[in-house]
């Protein structure tokens, strides 16, 4: 492994981790899904059980469920799990083994590699509107509107290694802080409505919930099991009704959100991210910021898949121990290590011992 | 988190999962687990 790139080592962990999930790929040439016994045990990422290759239950899924079923209304096991895969993890799941954020990593990877007609056509398009808005108001503000938004745009365009693969992150003129940082909350309001609340007590007469969240919004449900499912049944087709088309309406907007937005879904929308991230102060594999190492330069930050500063605390959560970021730090400030699960501090008390955290963000700012 | 702390809060997760997990097999949950996982799930697939 020595000789792969850290980017490489990770690209390869994520596969691997994708197939394990997904090893019966006999189904999509059949069509049908598998029914081995081993579905009973919970995978750590995102990976619909409908999926034809799929060989474990979705976590997400399987929760849902139980909480929908009247004879249990509760998961012990589901819990457990997500408690076992989250302490040791945390959301390193995310960065390192759930097949759907490495799907949306491929996808933007395509995106950034393929996607530039389509850019320059928008970019065109946006510059001739601007140009006429300009001609009315008689051209002010022409240096901050189309060339930082090319600027921007640049940034993004090149494509290298990591670029093609999906890691470059998000362009720059991305929204504000605050109200991005707000707009990352939905996917606690879709954990706490879709996922637990709905299923417990939007009950049918007989006291039958239904998983919510599947039903309504995963579009993995849609690209991992409607879609190979369908193309080897068509007749099923005739089942589709409205929940079908808003569940396809859905799948087109993720698929531009993540074209548009490293990781948009599991940024704004993923429930399963959600409940890891609150494991973030004790899981094992942590993110250490030393910051008296850190020179200021403010490179994590830029490469940052999911757009976050890793050197503040109120962000951590939100990291997926991706490890991107402290493999470009020139001050060697950032490392991804996994901590002894007895003695070793958190990353937050690393955090404040070494350095107040006012201090290195004061410099950068 | 405090170094202590932070053991502890560990030590109570990884007992709360584990006891969880165990509860959860004698219940019989991973048997509506595999129930629902070995059939097409028409919810995810927006046909349910
Ligand atoms: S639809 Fe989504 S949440 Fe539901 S089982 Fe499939 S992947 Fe999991
Ligand atoms: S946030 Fe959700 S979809 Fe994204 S990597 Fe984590 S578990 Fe997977
Ligand atoms: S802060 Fe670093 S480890 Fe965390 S997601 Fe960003 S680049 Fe990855």
């Amino acid at each position: 492994m020595g000789r792969f790139s850290a980017f490489t080592k990770r690209k390869l962990v994520q596969c691997t981790a994708a197939l394990l999930s997904n090893a019966n790929l006999r189904g999509f040439a059949t069509g049908r899904i598998y029914q081995g016994k081993a579905k009973w045990i919970c995978v750590p990422g995102l990976n619909c059980y409908s999926c034809p290759a799929a060989v474990g239950a979705c976590p997400l899924g399987a929760l849902q469920t139980m909480l929908a079923d009247p004879q249990y209304k509760m998961s012990f096991y589901v819990l457990g799990m997500l408690a076992a895969f989250g302490l040791v993890l945390g959301r390193a799941v995310c960065g390192w083994l759930c097949p759907f954020g490495l799907l949306q990593e491929l996808w933007r990877g395509l995106w950034v590699r393929w996607g530039k007609p389509v850019k320059r056509i928008w970019a065109g398009n946006r510059r001739a509107a601007e140009a006429g808005s300009m001609g009315v108001e008689g051209g002010h503000g022409a240096a901050v509107g189309p060339d930082k938004h090319e600027g921007a745009g640049d940034t993004t365009g090149s494509g290298n290694a990591g670029d093609m693969a999906g890691d470059r992150r998000t362009s720059g003129d991305r929204p504000a802080r605050g109200f991005e940082k707000r707009l990352r909350h939905i996917k606690y309001i879709f954990l706490g409505v879709f996922v637990v609340l709905m299923p417990l007590f939007a009950v049918d007469a007989f006291g039958f919930g239904a998983p919510y969240f599947c039903e309504l919004i995963c579009p993995a449900g849609m690209l991992e099991g409607a879609l190979p499912i369908l193309v080897k049944n068509p007749g099923l087709f005739r089942l589709a009704g409205w929940v079908f088309w808003l569940k396809a309406g859905i799948v087109v907007v993720f698929l531009a959100g993540a074209a548009m937005n490293t990781r948009f879904f599991c940024k704004y929308l993923c429930p399963l991210g959600a409940i890891y991230g609150l494991f973030h102060r004790i899981s094992l594999v942590q993110l250490r910021f030393d910051a008296v190492s850190c020179v200021g330069c403010g490179t994590c930050e830029k490469v940052c898949p999911m757009d976050i500063d890793p050197r503040k605390p109120e962000w951590r959560g939100e990291c997926i121990r991706c490890g991107k970021c402290a493999g470009r730090c020139p001050g060697g400030a950032l490392r991804l290590t996994p901590s002894h699960p007895l003695l070793e501090s958190s990353c937050e008390q690393n955090h404040h011992r070494i350095a107040p955290p006012t201090k290195p963000c004061a410099k950068l700012r | 988190m405090a170094g202590r702390k932070l053991m502890c809060a560990r030590v109570a997760v990884g007992l709360f999962a584990v006891s969880f997990i165990a509860a959860g097999v004698w219940r019989g949950e991973t048997v509506s687990v595999l129930r629902k996982a070995v059939n097409v799930c028409l919810e995810c697939i927006g046909l349910g």
